[in-house]
């Protein structure tokens, strides 16, 4: 009897922590800080990590700074050294919720929620408020967001001048497609 | 005369410039087959020292050119995992690795991923 009692408080408390987890590590992460008629400034990560918590829309993701690449090695150098001063803060995070966010609700139509959390640049963090759309295809759910992020907000410095060569609102897109694993 | 002068002055501003435009397009770019390795280490090693100091670690690895050695745990096209820990973005596409496979690989390394709790290492190549 006491066994039985055990064995099934062993099984609720497994059911508990048990939680569905979603994740890459292949995500792909642009910034666009182009300005019309300027040098293109686009950086591509496509070995962001994210971890989506389906019980509770818990939304995690973590990009290694170092691993963006561009068009011109000198203009990584730069983004690198310069900019985000990559080798003091390796990584940018993100730690969130998708808010009334309902496994049991995806579909292949894609369905836009609201994303808040904080975000890391550069060793600063923020809170953000933006959109993510959502789309269960497959076994797959393929998240994807766009957002604008100041420089100045994350204590990137500018030099004025190659200020007007910046656009003052960096455009980030990201792209995962999430797997269980 | 006068017409040759002009002429070499073109082609000398021509190439200087045609040269700038390399390197800024092109220039800077790492090439690891001709860098000196930094550090030779197993898969394990390297690993456990990130989980114990990240901080540390991260000064003593970044951007520095490694030699991990570890067996194959998955393999594509473009990237080997080794050990399900060590992550490597290979330069070139490599059809010659198998599963299971104990290699060294040579590589840049980008961080580590707290996440996944896992290193990332880029430009890899196996001699």
């Amino acid at each position: 009897m006491k066994k039985t009692a055990v064995l099934l408080i062993c099984f609720f408390i497994g059911n508990i922590s048990f939680s569905q987890k979603m994740m890459t590590r292949s995500g792909e992460i642009k910034f666009d800080a182009t300005v019309p008629n300027e040098v293109e400034i686009i950086g591509i990560n496509k070995t962001a990590s994210c971890i989506l918590d389906e019980s509770n829309g818990h939304f995690v993701a973590l990009v290694l700074v170092k691993a963006f690449k561009f068009k011109a090695p000198l203009m990584e150098e730069h983004f690198n050294e310069n900019y985000m001063e990559s080798s003091q803060f390796p990584k940018s995070t993100f730690d969130g919720k998708i808010i009334s966010f309902d496994a049991s609700k995806l579909s292949s139509t894609k369905t836009s929620y609201d994303l808040e959390g904080d975000l890391t640049i550069h060793g600063v963090t923020k809170k953000i408020k933006t959109k993510i759309s959502l789309i269960l295809n497959a076994g797959k759910i393929t998240a994807a967001s766009t957002f604008s992020v100041k420089a100045a907000d994350y204590k990137i410095d500018i030099p004025n001048l190659v200020k007007e060569k910046f656009a003052e609102n960096i455009k980030i897109t990201l792209n995962f497609v999430l797997e269980e694993k | 005369m006068k017409k040759n002068r002009v002429i070499i002055s073109f082609v000398i501003i021509s190439i200087l410039g045609f040269l700038a435009y390399q390197y800024v397009m092109h220039g800077g770019a790492r090439d690891l087959s001709t860098e000196k390795t930094d550090y030779i280490i197993s898969s394990k090693a390297i690993l456990n020292e990130f989980t114990t100091n990240q901080d540390l670690s991260n000064k003593k690895y970044l951007e520095k050119a490694v030699a991990v050695k570890g067996t194959i745990t998955s393999v594509s096209a473009n990237e080997v995992i080794l050990d399900n820990s060590i992550i490597c973005s290979l330069k070139n596409p490599n059809s010659t690795l198998v599963k299971n496979q104990i290699i060294t690989v040579k590589g840049r390394v980008v961080g580590f991923d707290d996440l996944m709790g896992e290193l990332k290492l880029d430009q890899c190549f196996c001699n």
